[in-house]
C-alpha cells in the first residue's frame, strides 16, 4: 500500500513539471516561502510533500491556466495500447500541478484503481452504482491525495451495460449524472475499457477531448482507422460535435524500423491530431510506476526518458485544454 | 541516452502493405456498430424470391434495354453495389422491400442469381428519403415521376416543405416547385405524358394554363393522331434497325430504337417476334 504522505518530489522534478523551470529557481521559491522538506528524505536529495509540490507548481506554472476541455477520456477500443498507464500518469501529475482532478476508472478490470492503491478486494462502489442510481457521486468518490479523487472500478462495472440499455437517453446517462460535478473539478478524466460498449458511447458523448493512445505498430494503425470511422458515424447519428482528438503514439522504440514506419503513417494521415514529432517511448519506468503505484515524478531518475516524455505530454494536454491568462 | 526535440523520433518510408492497412477511408465497412443499427444497416445475402418492390417506388418505367445492359455487367462483375432494403413486416422470415436497386434486382433475376447482396435498414422512416435521393441523383426519372415522388414525401410528412426537399437534394427551390406543379395535372393527363414519354417544358407550361380536362385533352390530341416527342416526330420514315451480314457475322445497328415511344416500341416488338417466328 502506497502512502503519498511518505513520498515526495525533488526540486529538479518539481522544476520539470513546472514548465521546465531550473532547480535553482525552485530552490529560491522554497527558501523564500520557508517550505520544509520531508523529514525522512536524504539531505543530498531533499524531497517535498505532495501538498507543497502542488502549491509550488500551482504558483509558478499552473495558475495562468483555466481548464476549458474539462472532460477527457483515454480512449481506444484496441486493448493493450497503454491507456491505463498514461491515464495514471496524466491524472496524478495533473493533480500535482495543482489542478483539482477526478479520475474515473471505467474499465471493469480496475487496473487504474489498483495503481491508485484502491484494491478490488475492498468491494468499492463504482460508476455502475452512481449511474444506476444506487449511490450518489459523493458516496462513490475516494480521495487519493490532495487534489486527486477517484471513482474506482471492479467487475461490478460490467453490469452497467445492461442497466444503461434499459434507460432513456442511454448514450447520455454519464453526462447527465456527472455534469454537476464539473463545478468541483478542473478536470474529469476517464480510463476506458477496450471495447465499443454503451459505457464508452457515454464517455464519447460526455468528453470534450479523447486522448487516443495508439501503439506504433500495424494493428494499432489499422485500429485507428476503424476507430475514426466508428467515431464519425456515432457523432453524426447523435448529432453531437466530435470531441477534440489527441492521438498519443505510445511504446515507440527507436531501434525498430516498424516504429519508424508507423510514425510516418501517423504523421501523414493523422498529423493534425498529434503533437508534432512526439511519441511516448517504450520504457521500463512506466511499468515500474504502474507496479508500485507511484507516479513517475516520485521516483524517476534525472535522465529518465519516460519522465521526460510524460512531462512533455502533460504540458501539451494542458496547453490544448486550457485558456491562458495573459 | 535521451535526445531532445525532433531527433527523438525517427521516420521511415512506410511500406505499401502497411499503408493499405492503415490508410483511412470514409467507409470501409457497411456493418454497423453498437448504437448505429438504425443509421447504416447491415449487409446480408438475400434470396431474390424474398425481395419485392418498394411500395413508394418513384421509378415507374423500367427500360428493358438498360436492364439487359445491367445484366451483362452483373454477369461479368457481379453486383458491385448492394441493394438497400427494409423488412416488409416485423416477422422474422418476411419479405423485404427494395428501396433502391430494383433495376439491379431485375437484372440479377435475368442473369439467374438466386441471392443478391442487400443492406438491411432497421429504420424504415428513412426509406423514402433514401429511395428518392438514390434515384433522383441518377437524373433519369420522368418529371411526372419526380412530381409524384416529391408529393408523396410532403404528404407522408418526411419533409415539411419544398425548401427542405430542395436542401436535401441540393436543388433550387424553384425547380422543386415547378416540378411539384405537375402533380396538379389530372391523373389521366399525367399517365398519358408518362406513357408517351413527353418531357418538354413547353408542353407542361401550356398544360398548366388550361382550366379543365377537355382543353388539355384537345391540346394533347388525345384520341386523335398522336403528337410524338421531337426526335421521333422527325423520323416519320426512317431506318431504326439495320442488320448487315459481313464476313460471316451479323452487325446490328439499333441506336435509333431509343427515340421510339412506348407505343412504337411495343409495335416494333410485335413485328420482330413475327420475324423470329419465321426463323424457326
Amino acid at each position: 500500500m502506497v502512502t503519498y504522505v511518505d513520498n515526495g518530489l525533488t526540486q529538479l522534478s518539481i522544476g520539470k513539471l513546472a514548465g521546465g523551470v531550473s532547480a535553482s529557481t525552485i530552490s529560491r521559491y522554497i527558501k523564500s516561502n520557508k517550505i520544509q522538506p520531508l523529514p525522512q528524505s536524504s539531505s543530498r536529495k531533499l524531497r517535498y510533500s505532495v501538498k507543497d509540490v502542488e502549491q509550488i507548481i500551482g504558483n509558478i506554472y499552473t495558475k495562468k491556466f483555466t481548464s476549458r476541455r474539462k472532460v477527457q477520456t483515454f480512449y481506444n477500443f484496441k486493448g493493450g495500447t497503454g491507456k491505463t498507464s498514461l491515464c495514471f500518469q496524466v491524472s496524478t501529475h495533473f493533480a500535482l500541478l495543482g489542478f483539482k482532478v477526478l479520475v474515473i476508472d471505467a474499465d471493469p478490470q480496475g487496473h487504474l484503481s489498483t495503481s491508485l492503491s484502491i484494491y478490488n478486494d475492498d468491494n468499492h462502489l463504482t460508476l455502475f452504482d452512481v449511474i444506476s442510481g444506487h449511490a450518489t457521486l459523493e458516496e462513490a468518490v475516494k480521495p487519493v491525495f490532495k487534489g486527486l479523487d477517484c471513482i474506482p472500478a471492479n467487475l461490478s462495472l460490467t453490469r452497467l451495460e445492461v442497466a444503461l440499455n434499459q434507460m432513456a437517453k442511454r448514450e447520455e446517462r454519464v453526462r447527465i449524472i456527472l455534469e454537476p460535478a464539473l463545478t468541483h473539478y478542473d478536470f474529469i478524466l476517464f480510463d476506458s475499457n477496450p471495447t465499443i460498449s454503451q459505457l464508452n458511447r457515454n464517455l464519447i458523448t460526455f468528453s470534450n477531448q479523447l486522448n487516443v493512445v495508439c501503439e506504433t505498430q500495424p494493428y494499432s494503425l489499422n485500429g485507428l482507422k476503424i476507430l475514426f470511422e466508428d467515431l464519425n458515424r456515432f457523432c453524426e447519428s447523435m448529432q453531437i460535435q466530435r470531441p477534440n482528438i489527441n492521438i498519443i503514439p505510445n511504446k515507440y522504440e527507436d531501434r525498430t524500423s516498424s516504429s519508424a514506419e508507423a510514425m510516418t503513417i501517423l504523421r501523414e494521415y493523422y498529423g493534425e491530431f498529434m503533437k508534432a514529432d512526439f511519441a511516448v517511448r517504450k520504457s521500463e519506468d512506466v511499468n515500474i510506476s504502474a507496479k508500485n503505484g507511484l507516479p513517475l515524478s516520485f521516483f524517476a531518475k534525472n535522465n529518465s526518458i519516460a519522465f521526460e516524455d510524460i512531462v512533455d505530454l502533460i504540458h501539451y494536454i494542458v496547453e490544448q485544454s486550457c485558456d491562458v491568462e495573459k | 541516452m535521451s535526445t531532445k526535440g525532433k531527433n527523438k523520433i525517427r521516420y521511415k518510408e512506410a511500406s505499401s502493405v502497411l499503408k493499405a492497412m492503415a490508410a483511412p477511408s470514409p467507409v470501409s465497412s457497411v456493418r454497423s456498430s453498437l448504437g448505429l443499427e438504425g443509421v447504416s444497416g447491415d449487409l446480408y445475402s438475400i434470396k431474390v424470391e424474398q425481395l419485392i418492390p418498394y411500395k413508394n417506388q418513384a421509378r415507374k418505367i423500367f427500360v428493358q434495354d438498360e436492364i439487359d445492359a445491367l445484366a451483362q455487367t452483373i454477369k461479368e462483375h457481379g453486383i458491385r453495389q448492394p441493394l438497400t432494403v427494409i423488412r416488409a413486416s416485423e416477422e422474422y422470415d418476411s419479405k423485404y422491400q427494395v428501396i433502391s436497386g430494383e433495376r439491379r434486382l431485375r437484372a440479377a433475376i435475368q442473369v439467374g442469381l438466386s441471392k443478391v447482396p442487400c443492406i438491411v435498414l432497421q429504420d424504415a422512416s428513412q426509406a423514402n428519403e433514401i429511395a428518392l435521393i438514390e434515384n433522383l441523383h441518377r437524373k433519369d426519372l420522368h418529371p411526372i415521376e419526380l412530381a409524384e415522388a416529391y408529393n408523396g414525401l410532403l404528404e407522408n410528412g418526411f419533409f415539411s416543405s419544398q425548401q427542405e426537399i430542395a436542401d436535401k437534394l441540393a436543388l433550387r427551390k424553384s425547380i422543386v416547385s415547378e416540378t411539384l406543379k405537375l402533380y396538379t395535372l389530372p391523373p389521366e393527363i399525367r399517365t398519358y405524358l408518362l406513357s408517351q414519354n413527353l418531357k418538354s417544358r413547353d408542353i407542361f407550361r401550356k398544360l398548366l394554363t388550361f382550366e379543365n380536362l377537355d382543353e388539355m385533352k384537345a391540346f394533347l390530341k388525345i384520341g386523335k393522331p398522336q403528337i410524338v416527342s421531337g426526335k421521333a416526330r422527325a423520323m416519320k420514315s426512317a431506318s431504326i434497325l439495320r442488320i448487315t451480314l459481313s464476313e460471316g457475322s451479323y452487325n446490328i445497328q439499333k441506336k435509333a430504337m431509343n427515340v421510339l415511344n412506348q407505343e412504337q416500341k411495343k409495335l416494333l416488338k410485335e413485328k420482330l417476334l413475327e420475324i423470329v417466328e419465321q426463323l424457326s
